[in-house]
């Protein structure tokens, strides 16, 4: 299995703050990696390390086989959207590219090609500052893609997004890492959005990695039973009573299974709650989310 | 054009956005116009001078908050980062730095004032134009000193209301140095520290070179020794500590 990003014990300080605690992981050329976590979990730091924009206190990172700190030549062929897309303001979008296009070896056309693909030819006489948050991500991602990536790190790229934009979104990274082979690592801590579309999740909290594997198999993890009640306290309470893991979310009762088979024996303590007068309107079997993914590490 | 040029047009198309350059243009070309009109002056060095020292303390002012403070809005953006995601060294990135942030500006800003002190004063900087040249250098020098120390503490602080106090902060006690250090060595006679004082404003020796005022040799090196050392402190510090934020 060829590697584009190795991280070996890879941990960082921000004064007393242990932003990564020795991290480990591996991306593999063609994969899509997730990269989950809460907000302050390590994954911008992480993303940041990887590209060489930040020094690491220990550990190894090798992009392309070669520390992206100390190696430009690391991040030839590496694209990279940030969280918070930002490109200079004083050029024009159009005029911008391709300057980037010929800092990455891109030609012209190139640029013409990415500004079709995302949308964003009748935006190109436009500044950065004068587009809106959907197209900013664009204009990053255009940058991106000049960088005739074969590995594109994007840190939390649908976060500026509306849900038919993030949709959009997480189609082209499909798109462009089944037509094209661009290797993904996607950070997020929407657990559903990079499980569609990943092939490897993993999960960071405080800095250290508490699980991956498949997203099918993060997911099977931590089932979540979501029933919905006129009485939830009380049948909270019943369940309580039956040694479940329960949170009450409105008229919604989360309940925490140990896994799929235990669908049966909760349809029946549901049961009698409802032969005692708990009405219980309806039950959703449900994956893991990502702070099911967190308690797990908890328990 | 290589990658370096390129970040550095990128870079540059910041700094000299309009309207605050265009400002700065007109009212250091204006002052300079004014001090030349106003005096006699047949000397190409003194006229050079008078034109280039107070456009010397406005340029500064804009290094410390267009060009220092704005490397921190460049990090605190993320435009940094987009720098430093290119597959470029470290060492280029600063030196595109200071090029689109120190020199560019100096050359430009210290070049607009003497233009019009050409215009006006033709015939007396014609005839002594490689003097004029070497002053308005020994400016250019003095400017990289400033601007470099300027960079490094705004690379360092990361915010760009504290690199800004901290750079004008800076300049002023270096001045104000220059200046205390002259004058207690006149007073107390003592030589070395004179020559010091004056060997921390380059464009001072010049001056006594070319009207045969007494001066060491060493006083020239001075300043463009320190400039150097704060350009090298800027590009080591860009590749062995920076971080983004």
């Amino acid at each position: 299995m060829a590697l584009i990003l190795e991280i070996k014990g890879v941990s960082k300080r921000f004064g007393g703050f242990k932003a990564l605690d020795d991290v480990t992981l591996h991306v593999a050329r063609g994969d899509i990696m997730g990269l989950l976590g809460p907000n302050g979990a390590g994954k911008s730091t992480l993303i940041k390390i990887s590209l060489g924009l930040m020094r690491r206190d220990s550990g190894i990172v090798l992009l392309r086989g070669l520390d992206p700190f100390s190696d430009p030549d690391a991040r030839k062929g590496v694209g990279v959207i940030f969280e918070r897309p930002m490109l200079p303001e004083s050029l024009t979008i159009e005029d911008f590219l391709r300057r980037a296009a010929r800092i990455y070896g891109s030609s012209d056309s190139d640029v013409r090609g990415v500004l079709k693909q995302l949308g964003l030819e009748s935006h190109a006489w436009k500044t950065f500052g004068e587009l809106s948050a959907g197209l900013k991500q664009r204009a990053a991602i255009a940058h991106a893609l000049l960088s005739n990536p074969e590995f594109i790190m994007a840190d939390e790229p649908t976060s500026n997004l509306d849900p038919v934009e993030r949709l959009k979104l997480l189609r082209l990274i499909e798109e462009l890492n089944r037509d094209h082979g661009i290797t993904f690592l996607v950070s997020s801590h929407i657990i559903h959005e990079v499980s569609r579309i990943s092939s490897t999740l993993v999960v960071l909290n405080r800095g250290r990695v508490i699980a991956r594997g498949s997203p099918q198999d993060l997911v099977m993890k931590a089932p979540i039973a979501r029933v919905r009640s006129q009485n939830p306290e009380g049948l909270a309470s019943i369940l309580r009573g039956e040694g479940y893991d329960v949170a009450v979310e409105g008229l919604n009762v989360m309940i925490r299974l140990k896994s799929y088979s235990d669908n049966a024996a909760l349809l029946e303590t549901l049961s009698r709650a409802s032969r005692a007068g708990v009405t219980v309107l309806g039950v959703d079997i449900i994956g893991a989310g990502l702070e099911e993914l967190l308690r797990g590490e908890a328990a | 054009m290589t990658r370096i040029q390129h970040v550095m047009y990128i870079d540059l198309s910041d700094v000299l956005r309009p309207p605050g350059i265009d400002i700065l243009l007109v009212l250091v070309a204006a002052l300079g116009a004014i001090l030349v009109s106003i005096q006699p002056v047949t000397d190409p060095v003194l006229a050079s001078m008078l034109a280039l020292e107070p456009t010397l303390v406005a340029l500064a002012i804009f290094l410390a908050l267009r060009g220092a403070a704005g490397v921190t809005w460049l990090v605190q953006s993320g435009i940094m980062h987009v720098y430093l995601s290119y597959p470029m060294s470290r060492a280029l990135i600063a030196l595109v730095l200071i090029v689109s942030r120190v020199i560019i500006p100096s050359s430009l800003i210290l070049g607009v004032p003497l233009v019009v002190v050409l215009i006006l004063l033709g015939p007396t900087l014609i005839g002594g134009v490689e003097r004029v040249a070497v002053t308005y250098l020994s400016y250019i020098y003095q400017a990289a000193l400033y601007g470099s120390l300027f960079l490094l503490v705004a690379l360092r602080v990361k915010s760009q209301a504290t690199s800004g106090l901290l750079s004008v902060a800076i300049y002023f006690t270096y001045t104000a140095m220059s200046t205390i250090l002259g004058s207690i060595g006149r007073s107390i006679g003592s030589d070395s520290l004179k020559m010091l004082g004056d060997a921390m404003h380059l464009p001072n020796v010049i001056y006594a070179v070319y009207v045969g005022s007494d001066y060491d040799f060493k006083q020239l090196l001075l300043v463009p020794l320190l400039a150097t050392l704060a350009v090298i402190a800027v590009i080591y510090y860009m590749v062995r500590r920076f971080e983004t934020l």
